[in-house]
């Protein structure tokens, strides 16, 4: 990938997280590819397609969004895989208690210059604050959906 | 977009001899790597190890127990971050009664002064348990 390329992929993942911080659905979606693949770290599973991350967006903006009351971004990166980014998030949870969440998003890069999804490493419990019912839905992932394994 | 634009070099070959080191199980020469007062920070259990002795008997516990267990390949290429180094990485347990026990680690290693600070490890319990299990487990403290 040359560097225009990649700025190119960039462009569109800061995109993706501006639709997601300003609740656009359509834009948000706008941002992935035919099929994305959303796979949730550390708990091995993963949900596919475009209906499913439709649903997950229908949930997030108005189910988890409101509850996240401020984050802190502190650290972010760029590879030829994705633009990953480490938030601490605290997340005002039903009953009024204030949690904190440590959170890594992997926004990975796609074919047609769009996303082919994320990839999340977060506890189970701010999972299922996220995706909420739809969580149940992740299958396990396999191997042949993790990024290629190439030496250090 | 955040990269280190200085001292890049340095960074990558700084992790190249720290992983070094850790292959070979020699514990003076990955302390030689660390800054005085490291931390290690597991996410998302939050729980953290800190202090230069608590690493030290980390690292004789990592070496001698959990590397013969473990079989590691790397995820990708390793990343720079505004202010470390990162990789992920596939571990796979073959345990007892030939169950086979899969995990994923993301890790990012902040450096000062040409030293490790610690390290940020996202990864399940069930890896943390066995990487800082045993004697390690009960220094292991909540972060704030």
């Amino acid at each position: 990938m040359n560097p225009e390329e990649r700025q190119k992929l960039v462009d569109v993942a800061l995109a993706h997280a501006a639709a997601e911080a300003a609740g656009d659905i359509e834009t948000t979606i706008g941002t992935l590819d035919d099929d994305p693949i959303y796979e949730l770290q550390p708990m091995g599973r993963v949900m596919r397609g475009t209906d499913k991350a439709r649903r997950y967006y229908e949930y997030f903006f108005p189910n988890f969004k409101p509850m996240a009351e401020r984050s802190e971004l502190r650290s972010q990166w760029v590879t030829d895989d994705g633009v990953g980014q480490e938030y601490t998030i605290w997340v005002r949870v039903p009953g009024g208690e204030l949690e904190r969440h440590d959170v890594i998003g992997i926004l990975t890069f796609g074919k047609n210059g769009k996303l082919s999804g994320e990839r999340v490493y977060a506890s189970d419990r701010i999972l299922s604050l996220m995706f909420g019912p739809l969580l149940d839905e992740a299958e396990p992932l396999t191997p042949s959906e993790s990024p290629s394994h190439v030496g250090l | 977009m955040s990269t280190i634009d200085s001292g890049v070099d340095n960074l990558v070959e700084l992790a190249q001899r720290r992983y070094e080191v850790v292959s070979k199980g020699d514990i003076d020469a990955i302390m030689a790597l660390l800054c005085d007062d490291p931390v290690f920070e597991l996410y998302p259990i939050g729980l953290k190890l800190a202090g230069k002795e608590n690493v030290r008997r980390y690292y004789h516990h990592f070496c001698e127990t959990v590397t013969p267990q473990l079989e590691a390949t790397p995820v990708g290429s390793p990343f720079l971050s505004s202010s470390a180094i990162g990789f992920e990485m596939d571990m796979v347990r073959q345990g007892a009664n030939s169950v086979r026990e899969e995990f994923r680690v993301l890790a990012l290693m902040n450096a000062e002064g040409g030293k490790f600070t610690g390290e940020r490890l996202y990864a399940s319990e069930g890896l943390f348990r066995l990487m800082f299990g045993g004697p390690i487990w009960s220094l292991l403290t909540p972060i704030e």
